[in-house]
């Protein structure tokens, strides 16, 4: 996980996968309770309304026409309120 | 951009499956990155506060290939091969004020989730001052 301020101002915290994962079936909100968790400044707190979620690809550059495909997408979001 | 709005999602948890393609030249290094082809999530649970989310199952498969047709499988050498820089990613935004959270300009916070990074201009916010943490989720070193 690499933590870092960007452009905006804003704290941006990537957890960042080292192998391409092209296939991946599991719960991500330990990723974000694990942050809530952490001492050190600049990390949300649990407290801290999550607002925006989205999934999709950053294009950065590319000398080619490239074509990025998701034929599978489920978010499935339970809360305890 | 294609999408295939034939209304069978089979939940709504569900998104139907979508392709896009794109080619861009090499942005400025202070604005690397030209688009964000994203499908949002608008169930209406959001915003929520971080402490009473239990939950985030995800089910997600992709792939990255060069032309304009959907491919069946990722090559990372294909990709390196046609100087590819992208990557595939959850965007999260958060805030302490409620209606910060859900602008992606004003939230305090931005929590991404890279599950693939491709080619060297690709690089997440502090990656040079090095990894302060790691998690394994479904066999994923992150």
């Amino acid at each position: 996980m690499y933590s870092g301020q960007n452009g905006l101002k804003q704290q941006v915290l990537t957890w960042y996968a080292e192998t391409p994962t092209e296939n991946f079936k599991g719960d991500i909100a330990p990723l974000m309770a694990r942050l809530a968790s952490m001492t050190g400044t600049n990390l949300p707190k649990g407290s801290d309304y999550l607002g925006y979620m989205s999934l999709g690809s950053e294009a950065l550059s590319a000398d080619v026409a490239v074509t990025f495909h998701v034929p599978t997408l489920s978010i499935d979001v339970k809360t305890s309120t | 951009m294609t999408t295939f709005n034939n209304q069978t999602y089979a939940s709504d948890t569900t998104a139907p499956e979508f392709s896009i393609t794109w080619q861009y030249p090499p942005g400025p290094e202070t604005q690397p990155v030209h688009a964000f082809p994203n499908v949002k999530v608008d169930s209406g649970v959001f915003p929520s506060r971080l402490q009473s989310i239990e939950q985030v199952m995800v089910d997600l498969e992709w792939s990255y290939g060069i032309g304009n047709k959907t491919t069946a499988s990722t090559s990372k050498q294909d990709l390196t091969d046609n100087l590819v820089n992208t990557n595939v990613a959850f965007d999260m935004f958060l805030d302490s004020d409620r209606g910060k959270s859900e602008d992606s300009t004003e939230a305090g916070y931005e929590i991404m989730v890279w599950f693939a990074a491709f080619g060297p201009a690709t690089q997440p916010i502090g990656f040079s001052d090095g990894a302060i943490d790691t998690k394994t989720v479904d066999g994923t070193v992150l």
